[in-house]
């Protein structure tokens, strides 16, 4: 092998290694699950995940570990278009938030965003998934 | 079928099978239109009551989040049988709005009823026929009726509202409509069947009740007369007869005296054959007056009788009676019966120089046979006594279970034909 050869194969490997290890914790599932989580502009955790049903909708569900109870206000869209918003505060047990909503399931690739912001820390938690 | 109650039943039966056919055939079309008139209003409700508040300009303009506000406004107010899929149209064709994820979004242009209900308004409908060829948009909607109503929507954009109906759901409601109706007709068919056989049966009786006290009033009366006959009879017998009889004897006594003149004596032969000329006709009118009781082996006898004024007439009667010794009384009756009517007709009106009866018998049937070589009849040409005559054989011969032919023609004579089985 010459050296440039050798130079290129390290190259190559240090940059997958690299790549995996930044890349953002998206994966999608066989039965068209998508799932994405992270952190929070201020700490707080994020998840976002969208379950295609039999009926053409999608389930999709925002999820936000604040660790507070605090108030949020938290938006979806779909492709750019507002599809829902609503406040929520943080109650469960172990202090998340949970918004659930139904999404039409369009033919080609959908787009679907979901953003909290705590209105009190104005802490934005902001995620967005392609469903193919 | 000769019961009347039988004979009502059956016809009404008929006309009620009848009845049911033709009231299933109408009610079920009209039960059919009611079902596709409500499909038709319901689509209108829908699309007016539910579709309609729910639309956005963004909708109008196909932007997904406005659709997915939309889809959750509407989605369980939209699941209502007999309602199976649900498309929303722009004017230009597109389905903004579908149950089926592959259709939504997309350009299928619009056909010509859609077109029609787009610019008239009102609603009208399309019946999918099964095994039509399926297209992406027509996949799955065989056996569907599909129904469009306009809307107009808040902000001036005319949409359609395209809702597909199951016709299996239909036909049930059709059933649910049509059912009623079919209780209520053969239901009233039959309570009518029932409440009138019951006085069918009242009336029926009365009417037996009434002819057999006809019948029994007429046997009272030809009993009567036939006492009456027999008295006469008895005394013509009794009297006219025997005085004949006697002068008869007498007058042949006489003529054999030796010492007659041949003037004489030719004279009184001359009136005895007169005489005995005269007690023929009056046997075979006292035979006519009173019919002497028949049995088989008399039949010859009183066949001879009925024929014995031909003679007079110049008419040739022959008489044959062969294996009639095994008919009933009642047979032999019968046979003499009905030689005595055709033998009067046709000593009265057939115009013959020779007449034949025959009887005979194979064991299993009885043959009476008259037959003259006459002037004959067409058969609409009778006189109208002796269609009545015949009639009246006819009639006695059907009663007792036997068959009458009578065959003739201008000209060519008359045959009377008896034929009634022999009991075993």
């Amino acid at each position: 092998m010459s050296p440039r050869s050798t130079l290129v194969v390290m190259l190559s490997f240090v940059l997958g290694v690299a790549a995996l290890v930044t890349a953002p914790f998206a994966a999608a599932r066989d039965d068209g699950e998508v799932v994405d989580r992270g952190a929070c502009s201020d700490g707080s955790q994020k998840r976002l995940r969208i379950i295609p049903d039999d009926e053409g909708r999608l389930d999709v569900i925002g999820v936000v570990w604040s660790d507070d109870e605090d108030l949020w206000e938290w938006r979806m869209t779909h492709d750019g278009d507002f599809s829902a918003k609503g406040e929520i505060r943080a109650k469960d047990s172990d202090l998340s938030l949970r918004v659930r909503r139904s999404m039409l399931d369009f033919p080609g690739i959908d787009n679907v965003a979901f953003r909290a912001e705590n209105t009190r820390t104005g802490e934005v938690c902001r995620i967005d998934l392609d469903v193919p | 079928m000769k019961n009347p109650i039988a004979r009502f039943l059956a016809i009404g039966a008929v006309t009620l099978i009848v009845l049911i056919v033709g009231t299933n055939v109408l009610a079920g079309q009209a039960a059919n239109r009611e079902a596709l008139a409500e499909a038709s209003l319901i689509n209108e409700v829908l699309a007016e009551s539910v579709a309609n508040p729910a639309i956005t300009a963004g909708m109008v303009k196909g932007n997904k989040g406005a659709l997915d506000r939309f889809d959750r406004t509407v989605v369980d107010r939209l699941d209502v049988a007999p309602l199976t899929r649900v498309n929303i149209w722009s004017p230009d064709g597109v389905i903004l709005y579908s149950d089926i994820p592959a259709l939504r979004g997309r350009n299928f242009g619009l056909s010509s009823v859609q077109q029609d209900v787009l610019e008239r308004g009102g609603t009208d409908q399309v019946t999918v026929a099964a095994g039509r060829p399926e297209t992406e948009l027509t996949q799955g909607t065989d056996g569907t009726v599909q129904i469009f109503t306009r809307i107009e929507a808040r902000n001036g954009a005319e949409l359609l509202f395209e809702g597909y109906y199951s016709l299996d759901d239909i036909e049930e409601r059709r059933q649910q409509i049509y059912t009623p109706f079919q209780l209520i007709t053969v239901g009233a068919l039959l309570v009518l069947l029932l409440l009138v056989t019951p006085i069918l049966r009242v009336l029926t009786r009365q009417v037996s009740t009434a002819a057999e006290e006809r019948e029994r009033l007429l046997r009272g009366g030809l009993e009567a007369s036939d006492a009456e006959r027999r008295r006469i009879a008895r005394d013509l017998h009794d009297g006219v007869v025997q005085d004949l009889a006697g002068t008869s004897f007498s007058i042949a006594a006489a003529s054999r005296e030796p010492n007659l003149s041949p003037t004489v004596k030719t004279s009184l032969t001359a009136a005895n054959q007169a005489i005995r000329d005269t007690l023929k006709s009056l046997r075979a009118l006292l035979a006519e007056i009173h019919p002497p009781e028949i049995h088989a082996e008399g039949l010859a006898a009183a066949l001879e009788d009925l024929t014995a004024p031909a003679s007079a007439l110049g008419i040739q009667a022959s008489i044959s009676v062969e294996g009639a010794e095994t008919a009933t009384d009642q047979q032999a009756a019968l046979v003499w019966r009905v030689a005595q009517e055709a033998v009067r007709n046709a000593l009265r009106h057939a115009q013959a120089s020779t007449i034949a009866v025959t009887v005979r018998s194979d064991g299993k049937v009885l043959v009476l046979e008259v037959v003259d070589d006459g002037i004959g009849f067409a058969a609409d040409a009778a006189p109208a006594s002796d269609r009545y005559g015949l009639r009246g054989m006819a009639s006695l011969v059907r009663d007792s279970g036997g068959r009458l032919r009578v065959e003739s023609a201008a000209g060519e004579g008359t045959a009377v034909r008896l034929e009634v089985a022999v009991d075993e």
